[in-house]
């Protein structure tokens, strides 16, 4: 069967017999090409998605928000590839769908509120979850798990600070509530994917896709 | 000439593969809510 971890095996042992690889760097190899492999093919399906509904933008703010914390912070993953591929990518496609439909609804004061509460919560869960590691590569060290908590801290603030900011110098754009919208989406999501509720409920939609995806 | 030119190009590829395992090594993968198996060298246990 075609897989990514057997593309992506069979792929680093061609490059380490060709290159003289011993097993260990042919197993970061492996490890790293199927990293690339993935994010290739999730973005590419992605974009593809939301080119085709028409709200690229809206669809790049949630992965950058998402994607950036989620790079300090870790979360909830799915078992197999193909579940990831489609949970993963519906939930960025209905943030953005959502972000553009209640963005006519909003207005600055309501906006700011939103902003503030978002960051709120995020500092709570942030400070009580992250850095929420899995079981395939768990981080042990306390002075990492300090570390990586202190990064995504600063990330919220810095995320705070620059989505306020945009939010107030550039209110006369059509589509800037609609994308501020989208990024705290893409932020609430990941957050929720640190705490235990998240878990929960990914790990149940992971079972439930289990049945009709590898 | 051509061996040369498959060598550098089979070499930037590992190279680029390889950066991306060690630095992979984060709490979560960029954007894939997927998490490939990490090789145990790379992990801190």
């Amino acid at each position: 069967m075609v897989t990514l971890r057997n593309t992506a095996a069979e792929f680093a042992q061609y490059l380490g017999r060709e290159l003289n690889f011993d097993q260990k760097d042919t197993e970061t190899v492996r490890y790293g090409i199927e990293i690339i492999l993935g994010a290739l093919v999730k973005g590419l399906f992605i974009i593809v998605i939301s080119y085709w509904i028409g709200i690229i933008p809206h669809v790049l703010a949630v992965l950058t928000t998402s994607s950036g914390l989620r790079l300090l912070s870790g979360g909830v993953h799915c078992s197999t590839y193909g579940r990831c591929l489609v949970l993963g990518s519906s939930m960025m496609v209905l943030t953005g769908i959502v972000s553009l439909t209640i963005s006519p609804l909003m207005n600055k004061k309501l906006m700011l509120l939103l902003i503030m509460l978002t960051a709120l919560t995020g500092l709570y869960f942030v400070k009580k979850y992250a850095p929420a590691d899995n079981c395939s590569k768990p981080i042990t060290k306390e002075v990492k798990r300090k570390q990586y908590k202190k990064l995504s801290m600063f990330f919220v603030i810095i995320w705070t600070i620059v989505i306020t900011f945009i939010t107030l110098a550039y209110r006369q754009s059509p589509s800037t509530y609609s994308l501020v919208l989208a990024s705290i989406g893409g932020f609430l999501g990941q957050i929720f994917s640190l705490c235990p509720a998240g878990y929960r409920l990914i790990g149940s939609i992971d079972n439930g896709l289990g049945k009709i995806l590898p | 000439m051509f061996k040369k030119i498959r060598c550098e190009l089979l070499g930037s590829l590992a190279a680029l593969a390889l950066f991306v395992g060690v630095i992979g090594i984060k709490p979560a993968s960029l954007f894939i809510l997927y998490q490939p198996e990490a090789p145990e060298h790379l992990t801190d246990s």
